[in-house]
C-alpha cells in the first residue's frame, strides 16, 4: 500500500511526473486550479500505486511526497 | 503509513522560482539529498552564480555566497583556502561557467582546487531571455542567433568535461543528464562522488548535467526532454571523462600484476 | 622596540601578517611586486595562505570568498590591476565583506608607466566600481605609517563591515626606511552573525550577497550602508597639520607627495613665507572639518599632487570655494621636486602681497 501526495500549490503542472510513472497512473487533473492558476498532477489509481517514487524523483519542485 | 520520499532537509521549504518543467529543481534536490545523506549541511558553503540559479542562496539550507558572473570557482577557492574544513560547492550555468568564467573554471581545475562544481548545461542564457550560450548547438536558434548558430561566425560549442579532463588537477569530470529516473539516479551518484572526492582531498570535481530550458527553447517540458535526448545528448555524450578513483584502482591492479581496462 | 630597515612594500606585507592576515590572493604587477613575493615566502611558514591567481579578477573574487568566512584577507595590485578588480570590489562592498586592498599606484591611463603616481585618487575615492558605495581609503606617507595603518585598516574594515583600501604608490613601495612593528591585536572582530562558515545545524543559514531583486529592498540595504558611512565620516577621518596655525598659504598634499611638499614648506619658512601643510591621512572620509580648521586664517591654498589635479576637487568642496585653491602637479610617473613646489609657493606669496 503506497500513496502519492501532490502538494497542491507547489505543483506547476509540468507533466514530467506523468512520463516517469511505470504504472502510467499519474496524470493532470483539469477540474481545479491551484493558487498559481495551474492544473495539477494526481494519481489516477491509488490502489495501483507501488510507491516507487519515480514521479517524485522526476518532479523539479519537490511537489510530490510518497508514503508507504 | 510512513513518508518514503519528500523534500530533503538541505533544500529549504520554499517555492522555487524556476519555470514549470525546468530541471534546475531536480538538480537542486539531488545536491541537497547528497548533503543530507552525507550529513554535511552544517559544514557546507555553497556559491551561486549569476543566471537563472542566482537565487539558489534562498533554496539551499547551508550557508551561501553569491558570486559575480563567472567568478564562482574563484569565490569557492577563497572559501576553501581560508576554511579547508568546510565542504564547498559551486552551482553554475553554461554562460557563467563556460563563457565569462572560463578562466576561473580552467584555473580552479588545473590547481586541483578541492571543490565541487555542479555545472548545469542547458545551452542557453535563461535568465536574460534565451541568448546564444557557449554550449548552444550548431544551427540552434536563439534570440542572438536568430538564423541558427553558425559555427563559422559564432564559433563552436565548448565540450567542457572533455576540455577539463585534460588537466592534471581535475579529479572528476563527468557528464550526466536528468531526462529519466535512471539518469537522475546516476547524476546523484556522481554528485556524491564529487563531494566524497573533496573530503578525500582528491581535487577538482565537476559534474556536468545536461538540462532543459522549456521556456527559452520554446517547447513544452515533455518536448524539451525529447529534444535533450535526441539533439543534445548525441552532441554531448554522457559519461565519465576523468575519474582519479578509477585511475588509482587501475594503477593498483597494474601494481598487483592484474590487467587494467 | 628594535628598528629594521625595510622597503615599503615588504614592510606592508610584514605588517599584514602581524595584523593577523591569514590569506593573500594576488596577481603579479609592478610596482607592488615585492609585497606579493614577500608574502609568498612568509605566509606558508607562518600559517597563512598565499595564492597567485590567474588574474586580478579571480584574485579579488578569492578575497570575496575568504572574506565571506570572516577571515582576515588581503590583495595587492597596482593601478591597471585595480581597474580589473573593480567588479569584485563593488560586489564585496555590496556584500558588506571586510578586507584590505592595497594599491601601489603607478602612472596611467592604460598601461601608463611603472613609476610612482597618484592618478588613482578619483578611482579610489569616487569610482572603484558600479553602484552607491564607499571604501575607507588610507594614504600613508612613510614606511612607518604604512605599517601603522595596515592593522588599523583591518580593524576599521571589520568594525564597519566595509572593504578598506590602502593607497600607496611606487615611491612609498620602493623606498627603504627604518621601521618598527608595534604590538597589535591580530584577532578579528566577532563575525558570527553573518559569516558563511557553516550553520553547524544550530542557526538559519547565512547568505553573503549583493543582490536585492526588489528595488525597495535594495534601497533599504544601501541606505543602511550609508548610515554606517555617516558614522565613518563622523568618527574616522584623520589628518596631519604642519605649521598651519599662522599660515597665509596652506598646501594640501597626501601620501609621498606630502613629504616633498613638507620640504618645500621648510624652505619657504626659511625665507620668511608663512606657509603650512595639511595632509589628509584618510582620503575617504575626507577630513573636511580639519581642513577648515587648518585654513581658517589662510588666504590661499595650493594642492600639490602627482596627477593633473584630482584631490583638489575635494579640497575645493570642503572649502566651499571661499579661499582660492590653485594646483601644482606632475603626472605620468614624474615626481615633483621641492624646488618646483617652492617656486609655486613664492608665486602665490607674491600674489598675496
Amino acid at each position: 500500500m503506497a500513496k502519492m501526495n501532490v502538494i497542491f500549490d507547489r505543483c506547476k503542472g509540468c507533466e514530467l511526473c506523468t512520463t516517469a510513472c511505470p504504472k502510467q497512473i499519474v496524470a493532470i487533473q483539469h477540474e481545479k486550479r491551484n493558487k498559481e492558476g495551474v492544473f495539477t498532477a494526481y494519481c489516477t489509481d491509488d490502489d495501483a500505486c507501488i510507491g516507487c517514487a519515480m514521479c517524485a524523483m522526476m518532479c523539479p519542485d519537490c511537489a510530490i511526497v510518497i508514503e508507504s | 503509513m510512513a513518508v518514503k520520499f519528500q523534500r530533503p532537509h538541505a533544500l529549504c521549504d520554499v517555492r522555487l522560482h524556476y519555470c514549470a518543467g525546468c530541471t534546475h529543481g531536480i538538480i537542486h534536490r539531488l545536491v541537497a539529498e547528497v548533503i543530507d545523506e552525507m550529513g554535511i549541511e552544517g559544514d557546507t558553503v555553497g556559491v551561486c552564480p549569476v543566471g537563472c540559479s542566482v537565487f539558489a542562496y534562498n533554496y539551499f539550507g547551508c550557508d551561501m555566497i553569491e558570486a559575480p558572473h563567472g567568478r564562482a570557482p574563484a569565490v569557492a577557492t577563497g572559501v576553501k583556502r581560508a576554511r579547508p574544513d568546510l565542504n564547498v560547492f559551486t552551482y553554475q550555468g553554461d554562460g557563467d561557467l563556460a563563457a565569462i568564467g572560463t578562466a576561473e573554471t580552467v584555473h580552479a581545475a588545473t590547481r586541483g582546487e578541492n571543490i565541487v562544481v555542479i555545472f548545469v548545461n542547458n545551452g542557453t542564457y535563461g535568465m536574460t531571455g534565451g541568448q546564444m550560450a557557449p554550449t548552444t548547438l550548431p544551427g540552434q536558434v536563439t534570440t542572438t542567433s536568430p538564423y541558427g548558430r553558425d559555427p563559422r561566425k559564432a564559433g563552436y560549442p565548448i565540450h567542457v568535461c572533455e576540455m577539463l579532463s585534460t588537466l592534471d588537477g581535475t579529479a572528476l569530470a563527468v557528464r550526466t543528464a536528468v531526462d529519466t529516473v535512471p539518469h537522475i539516479r546516476e547524476t546523484k551518484k556522481m554528485i556524491r562522488k564529487a563531494f566524497e572526492n573533496q573530503q578525500k582531498g582528491n581535487g577538482f570535481s565537476i559534474v556536468e548535467i545536461l538540462s532543459t530550458c522549456p521556456s527559452n527553447w520554446g517547447l513544452t517540458p515533455k518536448e524539451s526532454i525529447k529534444r535533450l535526448q535526441e539533439e543534445c545528448m548525441p552532441y554531448y555524450p554522457l559519461g565519465v571523462y576523468k575519474d582519479v578513483n578509477m585511475e588509482e584502482a587501475n594503477a593498483d591492479k597494474l601494481a598487483m600484476g592484474g590487467a587494467a581496462k | 622596540m628594535e628598528k629594521v630597515l625595510m622597503k615599503g612594500n615588504e614592510a606592508l606585507a610584514e605588517a599584514a601578517i602581524r595584523a593577523g592576515c591569514k590569506c593573500f590572493f594576488g596577481y603579479p604587477i609592478t610596482p607592488q611586486t615585492e609585497l606579493s613575493e614577500y608574502l609568498s615566502k612568509q605566509m606558508p611558514k607562518r600559517g597563512g595562505v598565499f595564492l597567485q591567481a590567474e588574474s586580478e579578477v579571480a584574485a579579488i573574487n578569492m578575497v570575496l570568498g575568504a572574506g565571506a568566512t570572516g577571515t582576515r584577507v588581503m590583495t595587492s595590485s597596482s593601478s591597471p590591476g585595480i581597474s580589473l578588480k573593480s567588479e569584485g570590489i563593488s560586489y564585496i562592498a555590496g556584500s558588506d565583506v571586510p578586507c584590505l586592498i592595497v594599491n601601489v599606484e603607478r602612472g596611467g591611463p592604460g598601461l601608463g608607466s611603472i613609476q610612482p603616481s597618484q592618478q588613482d585618487y578619483w578611482q579610489a575615492t569616487k569610482g572603484l566600481g558600479h553602484g552607491d558605495f564607499r571604501l575607507i581609503i588610507l594614504a600613508p606617507n612613510s614606511v612607518q605609517e604604512v605599517v601603522n595603518l595596515v592593522s588599523r585598516a583591518f580593524a576599521l574594515g571589520e568594525k564597519y563591515r566595509v572593504p578598506v583600501m590602502l593607497l600607496s604608490d611606487g615611491l612609498l613601495g620602493q623606498m627603504m626606511e627604518p621601521v618598527e612593528f608595534p604590538e597589535i591585536s591580530a584577532t578579528p572582530a566577532d563575525n558570527s552573525g553573518w559569516a558563511a562558515v557553516g550553520t553547524k545545524m544550530e542557526r538559519e543559514h547565512h547568505i553573503v550577497n549583493s543582490l536585492y531583486i526588489e528595488a525597495n529592498d535594495l534601497e533599504e540595504q544601501v541606505k543602511k550602508r550609508y548610515e554606517r558611512y555617516a558614522l565613518i565620516e563622523e568618527n574616522e577621518s584623520e589628518s596631519e597639520s604642519y605649521l598651519c596655525d599662522d599660515a597665509d598659504i596652506v598646501i594640501t598634499a597626501f601620501g609621498a607627495t606630502s613629504r616633498i611638499a613638507k620640504s618645500a614648506v621648510n624652505k619657504a619658512r626659511a625665507e620668511g613665507i608663512k606657509v603650512g601643510l595639511f595632509r589628509p591621512i584618510t582620503l575617504w572620509p575626507f577630513p573636511k572639518k580639519q581642513l577648515l580648521e587648518a585654513t581658517k586664517q589662510a588666504k590661499a591654498v595650493l594642492s600639490v599632487e602627482m596627477n593633473m589635479g584630482q584631490m583638489i576637487d575635494d579640497v575645493k568642496l570642503a572649502l566651499d570655494c571661499k579661499i582660492p585653491v590653485s594646483f601644482y602637479g606632475r603626472t605620468g610617473g614624474v615626481i615633483p621636486s621641492p624646488n618646483e613646489v617652492l617656486a609655486e609657493i613664492r608665486k602665490l606669496n607674491g600674489g598675496i602681497k
